[in-house]
């Protein structure tokens, strides 16, 4: 008699009870066990060849390197994870090692350093906080961070407590919060399915969202952030499926929750809102005592999580208000406006250098998506229970889709990128619902089976491929050559020369007017205080004006001691590759026509007031002399 | 018929006592020492390593083995992996109370502050008689099979850290032209006896050794003497420009060029301001437009 055992301890009625080890499934093979294992190295060795390929040879065959290196490993260890054959104990390990995978890619485009922006922002927040041995240092890149100091605190005690320095302590913590995060996953769709097999594949579908393999790798807050949503998740969900006091898991829960609001601003938001909407569907069909014992301590861990986002964003980080308004406010009601007007839209992938099946899968991700999670939902009614952590989160999926016309609107558009983060666990939690499901429908059905792998395959490429190119550009994710105007490839030898210069000659805290991404390098390298321009202080009019600055624009400059004035040549060569100079309000920001006139630069040559310091080949630095100059009234006051 | 009072006895069997969890103690409290030693000790690449790795999961793992119902202590891997956000949380909470109460984030507050949780969490879990941690943790699969996970993460990771440096692209060379001395701090240099001197250095980031000219030239007319220098690769040349300076009533521009040696092409330039203050009553914030001159509140005038 052949001995049948089901891979789930409980069932409840749901998908799972159907799921039968002995059913090999499209993908289960033994064999597939080494090859997950051998290809592992294998994958990131040809990941590391396309970065070498991309920093030296600049022709798209990087790409095509690029994928098939992730491939090598990721299409065995989906297939295996997809398979009924793996142990509980080995689908753990392949998700362990998917996650640290997944962390490669970014590691690898540049190891030496931070490199993208919010990198540079925070890694010189947490060496602020290292020299002063306080939270709370103001930030010149980015003045949000200053009040969501939990990642650099992490940092700071790492460095502390191993003598490592801010950006390998920095990167060892995210490596390994990539391998949390999916195994976070994994415990969620594992319970609420009751099935390691769909918690293997819910860690891989979500691995596949638009941030997990480059925006999350990176150090920056929502990196951290948004683990301790997918564990305050894991907590509640832990709560519901205890069969005892679950003690252990709200202890856990509280612990992680009280930590999100001092971490990330969205990340505490949306952990507010999920448990809130997980504990209102617990406590409205309570059906015993464990059910009710349950639901309470669902609903006390959720009134933590919104009394500790509230508390945070009054007492300490009211600022957050103006600062995530205009994404919100701008975004609605430019893609409203999109609706009537559809000619102002933003083009996708314009002058974009994607290979075309990148662009075309950024396309079809959304379909692929939206059919896995249709299918999980029809998984879901067949359920005689379904938990409320699983409604809550089917929500949470289900936001996925409103959130994507705001792709179109240039103020919407960054907003909706990081809302994926977090509702692609929704879209996980069904999607891998619905891909055993079919994988388990087709299993001894002859060349259906086969069908099916491949068409499971071709889905999943498509949504790593597709999410990937819709959130990135060639500069964010591969070395190159130089680019004016871009985050990642306008960091040159001599600019980070100008800036040891700086630091060495003129000391640090300095206020210096720069553009973004020069200015970049000195706020953190060179440990500057760099101006952000903005419509009631228009330092951008020093080099955008051809005629003489405006005396109030002299006087705010005297007042804020701004006593540096950077200009790089380029400024009037090219045009920025991201659509503005110093600031995405600046005039004329992503319209511009024509890079600015050469005559508004260099006239500081003949200006008394502006002494020439230092000057490389497309660089100058002017120290502003404003003694030279009577800043009393005058015309141009105005 | 009396009624008797007395309850029916039930007999009651009474559970073992759960006993208190020494091993998971003593390899924590190793642990922990561990950590102090990596914290305290001489900073080498194996105690870094360690060091990170004892931060990142020591205080987590005691905080679990300090918890009710340890369900999450099934797996290894899952307990390893909430060790790590609960030690992440623990040290957000631990140095938000510690710059609270105004004590600064020193190497020793964060050490004490992280032995501290370890010590209560760990004396929690004994007084509590909570279940020693990973209790079930047993190699089940052949010898061979478990570590084959093991051996291809460990290949990986030598595969990624030997490709650090390959995939960085080289350096774009360029050279710098800036001025030291009370030029370097934005002064007007001074004219002594009609003359002038300033301060100047070249650095080659270039692929090879590389010659230079440098010229000067007042915007009045006046052109001083070049000098021909050589630098070295990766290397800074410090030096002077000297030359006349005609008498004048205004300060005036000297512009300095960097120049190829061989071919004579001008790389970058510099520009300073040369000459003695003198009294005018004109006052601009306009650039200075040829044969015209402006006076700074400093008294200075200065031509083009």
């Amino acid at each position: 008699m052949t001995k049948h055992h089901t891979d789930v301890a409980v069932t409840s009625g749901g998908i799972a009870s159907v799921v039968d080890a002995n059913e090999r499934g499209p993908c289960g093979r033994a064999w597939l066990f080494w090859v997950v294992w051998i290809a592992l190295p294998l994958g990131c060795a040809i990941v590391g060849y396309s970065y070498y390929n991309a920093a030296r040879h600049p022709d798209s065959w990087h790409y095509h390197i690029f994928w098939i290196g992730m491939l090598t490993f990721m299409l065995p260890a989906g297939a295996r994870l997809l398979s009924a054959d793996p142990s509980r104990g080995e689908r753990l390990q392949i998700t362990a090692a998917f996650g640290l995978f997944a962390f490669v890619p970014k590691f690898l485009r540049d190891p030496s350093g931070p490199l993208w922006y919010d990198e540079l922002a925070h890694w010189t927040q947490a060496q602020a906080i290292h020299a002063h041995r306080a939270l709370f240092q103001p930030n010149p890149i980015e003045p949000i961070i200053q009040k969501f100091p939990g990642l650099e605190a992490v940092t700071d005690a790492l460095r502390e407590l191993s003598g490592a320095s801010t950006f390998a302590a920095g990167s060892t913590l995210i490596a390994l919060l990539h391998l949390s995060a999916l195994l976070g996953v994994f415990f969620i769709a594992e319970r609420l399915w009751d099935s390691p097999r769909i918690g293997g594949v819910a860690a891989i579908v979500y691995a596949c969202n638009p941030g997990f393999i480059l925006f999350d790798s990176q150090f920056a807050y929502e990196s951290l952030g948004i683990v301790f949503f997918i564990w305050s998740v894991a907590a509640v969900v832990g709560i519901w499926a205890s069969k005892r006091s679950p003690g252990g898991w709200t202890a856990a829960g509280v612990l992680i929750i009280a930590a999100v609001a001092p971490t990330h601003h969205i990340s505490s938001y949306v952990t507010a809102g999920v448990l809130t909407v997980a504990a209102l569907f617990a406590l409205a069909r309570r059906q015993g005592r464990d059910d009710a014992r349950n639901a309470r301590y669902g609903a006390a861990l959720a009134t933590l999580a919104v009394a500790t986002a509230a508390a945070w964003l009054l007492v300490v980080a009211s600022s957050t208000i103006a600062y995530l308004s205009p994404h919100v406010s701008g975004g609605i009601s430019q893609t409203f406006h999109l609706i009537f007007q559809p000619s102002a839209r933003r083009q996708l992938f314009q002058a974009s250098t994607l290979p075309v099946y990148e662009r075309a899968s950024a396309f079809l991700a959304p379909l692929v998506a939206g059919a896995a999670v249709a299918v999980g939902l029809i998984s879901l009614r067949r359920r005689a229970s379904v938990p409320p952590a699983l409604l809550a989160l089917s929500v949470l999926g289900l936001a996925y889709f409103p959130a994507l016309p705001f792709f179109l609107s240039r103020a919407g558009n960054e907003g909706a990128r990081r809302s994926l983060d977090f509702s692609y666990l929704g879209v996980a939690v069904l999607g891998a619902a619905a891909l055993v499901r079919l994988a388990t429908w087709s299993s001894h059905r002859g060349r259906a089976t086969m069908l099916t792998g491949c068409a499971i395959a071709v889905a999943g490429v498509i949504l790593l491929t597709g999410n990937i190119a819709s959130g990135f550009d060639e500069e964010y994710r591969f070395p190159g050559p130089y680019v004016y105007g871009s985050d990642t490839r306008s960091q040159t030898a001599e600019s980070r020369g100008m800036v040891n210069w700086f630091l060495t000659t003129q000391g640090p805290n300095q206020h210096v007017v720069v553009d973004r991404y020069n200015g970049m390098l000195l706020a953190s390298f060179g440990h500057q205080l760099t101006v952000t321009p903005s419509p009631a202080f228009p330092a951008w009019n020093l080099y955008f004006d051809s005629a003489s600055p405006a005396l109030s624009l002299l006087r705010q400059l005297r007042d804020s001691r701004d006593n540096y004035l950077v200009i790089d040549e380029r400024m009037a060569q090219k045009l920025p590759r991201i659509g503005f100079y110093f600031v995405p309000n600046e005039p004329l920001a992503g319209i511009r026509l024509k890079p600015l006139s050469s005559r508004a630069l260099d006239r500081y040559v003949s200006l008394p007031w502006a002494r020439d310091i230092y000057s490389s080949d497309t660089l100058k630095i002017y120290r502003l002399d404003f003694s030279a100059i009577s800043l009393s009234g005058g015309a141009n006051g105005g | 018929m009396g009624v008797d009072p007395s309850p029916p006895r039930v007999a009651v069997e009474r559970t073992p006592r759960r006993p208190r969890p020494w091993g998971s103690t003593v390899a924590l409290f190793a642990g922990a020492c561990m950590l102090t030693g990596t914290t305290l000790g001489p900073v080498s690449l194996i105690t870094t390593a360690l060091g990170l790795v004892l931060a990142l999961t020591v205080p987590g793992l005691a905080l679990i083995s300090a918890m009710p119902d340890q369900e999450f202590t099934r797996s290894p891997l899952m307990t390893v992996a909430l060790s790590v956000v609960l030690s992440a949380a623990f040290y957000v909470l631990a140095l938000l109370g510690l710059d609270a109460l105004g004590i600064g984030l020193s190497r020793e507050a964060i050490l004490i502050v992280t032995e501290a949780g370890i010590a209560l969490s760990c004396g929690w879990s004994l007084a509590t008689r909570r279940p020693p941690l990973l209790p079930d943790v047993r190699l089940r699969r052949p010898p061979t099979k478990s570590l084959v996970p093991l051996v291809s993460m460990a290949a990986a990771a030598a595969v990624v850290f030997s490709m650090v440096g390959l995939t960085s692209e080289s350096p774009a060379p360029y050279q710098a032209m800036y001025a030291t001395g009370p030029a370097a701090a934005g002064l007007t240099l001074n004219v002594v006896k009609g003359r002038s001197q300033l301060g100047l250095a070249v650095a080659n980031h270039t692929s090879g050794r590389r010659a230079y000219r440098l010229t000067g030239a007042l915007a009045t007319g006046a052109r001083w003497s070049p000098l021909q220098i050589e630098v070295p690769k990766g290397a800074t040349w410090s030096g002077s420009l000297a030359g006349p300076v005609p008498a004048s009533r205004c300060r005036a521009r000297l512009e300095v060029d960097l120049q190829d040696a061989s071919t004579g092409r001008v790389l970058t330039q510099l520009s300073v301001w040369v000459g003695t203050a003198a009294r005018s009553p004109s006052l601009h914030g306009h650039p200075v437009p040829a044969s015209h001159s402006v006076t700074s509140p400093d008294g200075a005038n200065y031509c083009a």
